[in-house]
Formats: structure tokens, C-alpha cells, sequence
């Protein structure tokens, strides 16, 4: 690879959910008014049973992207080669219209952590995880998107802001973006940077698609819990994506303390409602 | 302020081995701010790190958690989590070594009733998402000539399992179920044996007799229809009603769904 798949970039999907256990029969038998949903890779990588059921259902009437949590880009340990077969396999059966994982390490000598675990931001990791993105990307014929994490920790040898190492990351690999806004909020918070500063170092052409999700506020840090409704600030950060980025396709995560439906589809009208005002009637 | 020194993998090591045996070499590779130290932002991943892990653990052993209460299980989570670190990409697999574990501790192994429970809850996990196959229906069943029926061979379908228990862990699973008061631990007369598969998408579960014990377990082993009635013979007074027993409980078997092929 990498050719840059112009028709992907510019696929606007609209206003989406993740899709979660919780909501399942009521998304197959309402089919309420979603644009598109999110699955969370891991989740589906299973031999049967409910969970490709309920994907099947879904996909016949939404447009799916697939966003994974174990692939380890910035891993030291070799690529997972079972993992990337397994996800191939996935994306063979959800068909989605794109594949997302974090930009971060999830595990080391062969234990997963399970939790997105920050690089330190210096040249060395920029090119380390650019080289890996691409032997992903050759596996998969396919770019991937890469997502900023909330992070707690700076590394005393990080030389550069995160939104230059993940802008530098993205252009030596050729990947593409998935901006989380409440991500930027919340290590914003936790370092101590402007969240704009971010939201306009980020290369325009690259960003596919948003995250917004709710918080823990412990006052001298912000933990990304997505256990909460999404909170004003990241409202207002949105609009400034999406005024400098145009139309990206956005979604709500929402992963605990689950609440009814109904108060989620809220969230997604205001999303809805923010992208019609910040883009006109268009988007 | 920047220290190029430390290699990417030295670095992860370091950091992992903080989050799963505690180790601070990280510490000095981690900036402090005026409003948090270090030691709070590196206690908020290995609190994350082991908070996500029992999360898991209770959602797949709810019984057991329930039976040991809030303490107790997350002590043995902690221990578990600590002899048994995730491997798998995927957190479904995380607590397949739980049995295992029980068999092994020092408190626990005094207790089969405990080590049951959780063979039990896990079959559950293991026949939730077990491969879909078509099962065998009735009609395909009659279709097998007569003189083919004895060396036909049944396959059980992925998400059939099959344990013996000696405890009361059947009742203790139904109240936890119901929230109703939990039974005392108590050993059955006689050994049983659970039988758990999936009816299109739900985890089913029953007691099966002895006689369909082992006749499930003969069709487990790739056993033909005749040696399926040789393990019946035992059990029946009149031998001429052997085949009888096998045929009824091979309807029942296509009925609930847990034959996936017929080889003949």
C-alpha cells in the first residue's frame, strides 16, 4: 500500500451510535432513525451465538464501521497475525465501510492490558507505529483510522504535543483519523493544553470520523469513563471541529451505566442539531 | 526535560510490569504536574487495569459472586488476576482458567460446591457464542436407512456441554437468578450430570439422567448408534426396549437441537 482511497475520505455517513448489547432488540425491531452504528471489534470476533446474529440484523439496514480496542499499534511486541486474521475475517462478514483502533499500546511480552495505554510523543515511536500502521494497512488492502486516547501520563522523553505526533503518525502512514473530541478534552484537561490547539493541528484532510462521550470529573483530572452523557464543553468543542473539519461523520459512545434508549437518541439530536447549524441544512 | 534514553520496549515493560506486579521503574519515565503527581496518574491506570478485570470476571461468574459476595470475590479476583494475566486480545476469554484456579487455592479447593458453580457459569459462556451449524431435523432423521442405523454416528452441535456435579449448585444458581435466599451448600445423593446448549440464541440448561448421561457421552466420543444402545443395556430390565430408549432420546436430542450431523 498505501494509496489513499479519495472516496473513503470523503464519506460522510452522517450521525451514529455504537452498537451495544443493551439496545439490540430494540434497534432490529424499531429501527430507529440512526444514520449509522459502530461495533466494537473484540465483541464480534467470536465463533457465533448472539452477537453475529444481531451484527447480520444490523448490517442489513445500517451502514457498520468497525472500531477495535487489542490491536496494538504502538505495541513492542511483533503484530498479532491471529488477531489480524480474525479482524479480516470480521470486516469479510460486517462489510464496513471503514476499521478503526486506537493510537496507543495495549499489551507487552504477551499480556494484554486491556486499557489504551499512551506512546511517548518523539520521533522514534513516530516511525516505530507508522511502520506498523502500514504492514497493518497491506494485510487488511485496506487504510485504517487511528484514535487519539485520553491519557493521564506524559512521558519525561516525549519531545512533541500529542495532535504533532498523531498528525506526524497519520502522514508517514498514510492513515486516516478518528478524532475522539471528548478524548482531546479530557487529556487537555489532564496535561494542561488548549483543546483548540488540537482541534487545529490536526491535518483537515485525514480526519474520518468523531467520538463524543461523557466523562468523570474529579476535579485535578478527567477520567473518560463513557458513563455519562456528554458534557457542554466537549459540545462546544465539537462545533469547532466541525467548523474547521466540514462534514465528518460523528457518534455517540456510550459504554456503562447505560441509560434508555430514548435519552441516547437525545444525544444524537444534538449532534444532529449541532452539524445543521455549525454546516447548514446539508449535513 | 526530555530523556531519549529509554527504548519503546524497555519503556511498555516497565510500565506493565507497574500495572500487573506493582513496580515503580516507571515512576522516573513519568512527568509530574504541579495539581498531580506521578504516583496519582500512574495509580489511575492500575486502578483501571484491575477495576476493568473484575468488572469481567463478575459479569461471567455472577453466581460465584454472588455466593462469596462483594469481599470475598474481589479477592479472589485480585488473586486470579494476578496468577492469571490476560493473553487474549478479547476479555471473553479472561476467565477461562477460573475452575482451574479454585481447584488450586488454598481456601477454595475445600469447596467443590464453589468449583462447580463456576464449571457451570463457564459452559454458559463457552455455549453463548459457540459456532453456528444448522442442526438435524426429524425428517433428515427418517431418511437414514435401516440398515445404516448401526454405525450411524451423531455430532453434537459447538455449543454443547456436558459436566457432573455433586452439589447443589442447580438450586443456588436458580435463586441467585430469582434474588430469592441462597441455599447452604449441600451435597447431592449421587453424582448428576448438567447438559447445556443453545436453542436458536438462548443458553439452555437440564439434569440428564444417568443412562442419557452416557449415551451423550459415548456420541461425545464419536460412538455409533449400536454402542450407544450397548451403554443403554445396563439400564433397561427388558434388553428388547434398549433401542426404544436410544431412539426417544435421540428424538429428544434432534428436538432441542443439539445434533448437528448424521454420518451413516
Amino acid at each position: 500500500m498505501t494509496t489513499c482511497n479519495d472516496n473513503n475520505t470523503l464519506d460522510f455517513l452522517g450521525y451514529g451510535l455504537g452498537l451495544r448489547t443493551d439496545y439490540y432488540d430494540i434497534i432490529v425491531q424499531e429501527h430507529p432513525p440512526v444514520d449509522w452504528f459502530e461495533i466494537l471489534t473484540e465483541n464480534y470476533m467470536v465463533a457465533g451465538g448472539k452477537p453475529l446474529y444481531y451484527l447480520d440484523q444490523v448490517r442489513e439496514r445500517y451502514p457498520v464501521v468497525m472500531h477495535g480496542v487489542s490491536l496494538s499499534i504502538g505495541g513492542t511486541d511483533p503484530l498479532d497475525r491471529d488477531y489480524l486474521a480474525q479482524l479480516k475475517k470480521l470486516a469479510q462478514r460486517a462489510q464496513p465501510r471503514w476499521i478503526s483502533d486506537h493510537l496507543c499500546w495495549t499489551g507487552q511480552g504477551g499480556h494484554n492490558i486491556h486499557d489504551l495505554l499512551p506512546l511517548p510523543y518523539n520521533d522514534d515511536a513516530i516511525k516505530h507505529v507508522a511502520q506498523r500502521v502500514r504492514q497493518v494497512q497491506d494485510y487488511l488492502e485496506r487504510q485504517i483510522l487511528l484514535e487519539n486516547v485520553s491519557s493521564y501520563v506524559t512521558y519525561s522523553h516525549s519531545a512533541i504535543p500529542e495532535w504533532e505526533f498523531y498528525s506526524a503518525v497519520a502522514e508517514e502512514a498514510d492513515c486516516l483519523m478518528l478524532l475522539d473530541i471528548n478524548n482531546i478534552y479530557v487529556s487537555a484537561r489532564n496535561h494542561g493544553f488548549d483543546p483548540l490547539d488540537y482541534v487545529n493541528g490536526v491535518p483537515l484532510e485525514r480526519v474520518q470520523q468523531f467520538h463524543l462521550a461523557g466523562h468523570t470529573d474529579y476535579g485535578d483530572y478527567v477520567i473518560d469513563t463513557h458513563d455519562h452523557p456528554v458534557v457542554d464543553p466537549v459540545w462546544e468543542l465539537y462545533a469547532a471541529a466541525l467548523k474547521r473539519f466540514g462534514p465528518v461523520s460523528s457518534m455517540i459512545e456510550r459504554d456503562d451505566n447505560m441509560p434508555e434508549f430514548a435519552s441516547l437518541m437525545q444525544e444524537l439530536q444534538m449532534l444532529r442539531d449541532i452539524g445543521k447549524q455549525v454546516l447548514g441544512k446539508a449535513a | 526535560m526530555t530523556d531519549p534514553a529509554i527504548p519503546l520496549q524497555e519503556l511498555q515493560s516497565a510500565f506493565k510490569n507497574y500495572l500487573l506486579h506493582q513496580h515503580t521503574a516507571i515512576a522516573p519515565h513519568i512527568v509530574s504536574s504541579e495539581s498531580l503527581g506521578n504516583d496519582v496518574r500512574l495509580a489511575i491506570y492500575a486502578n483501571a487495569y484491575v477495576a476493568r478485570l473484575i468488572e469481567v470476571l463478575e459479569k461471567d461468574f455472577t453466581a460465584l459472586h454472588a455466593v462469596l459476595g462483594d469481599e470475598d470475590f474481589s479477592a479472589l479476583a485480585q488473586e486470579y488476576i494476578e496468577q492469571y494475566p490476560s493473553t487474549t486480545p478479547s476479555l471473553r476469554w479472561f476467565g477461562r482458567h477460573m475452575a482451574a484456579f479454585l481447584r488450586r487455592h488454598d481456601r477454595y479447593q475445600q469447596r467443590p460446591d464453589l468449583i462447580e458453580l463456576a464449571v457451570f457459569e463457564w459452559s454458559f459462556v463457552d455455549a453463548f457464542d459457540a459456532a453456528d451449524v444448522p442442526t438435524i431435523t426429524a425428517q433428515e432423521v427418517a431418511l437414514v436407512p435401516a440398515e445404516s442405523w448401526p454405525a450411524l454416528c451423531l455430532e453434537l452441535h459447538p455449543a454443547v456441554q456436558m459436566f457432573d456435579y455433586q452439589w447443589n449448585i442447580i438450586p443456588v444458581w436458580q435463586a441467585i437468578q430469582q434474588q430469592e435466599t441462597i441455599p447452604a451448600p449441600q451435597q447431592l445423593p449421587q453424582p448428576q450430570t448438567c447438559l447445556i446448549w443453545r436453542d436458536q440464541l438462548s443458553t439452555r440448561y437440564r439434569t440428564v439422567e444417568t443412562d442419557e448421561a452416557d449415551a451423550l457421552a459415548c456420541t461425545r466420543e464419536g460412538g455409533s448408534f449400536a454402542q450407544i444402545c450397548e451403554t443403554l443395556v445396563g439400564y433397561v430390565e427388558d434388553e428388547s426396549h434398549v433401542a426404544m430408549r436410544a431412539a426417544s432420546l435421540l428424538k429428544g436430542w434432534v428436538e432441542s437441537g443439539l445434533i448437528s450431523a448424521l454420518r451413516y
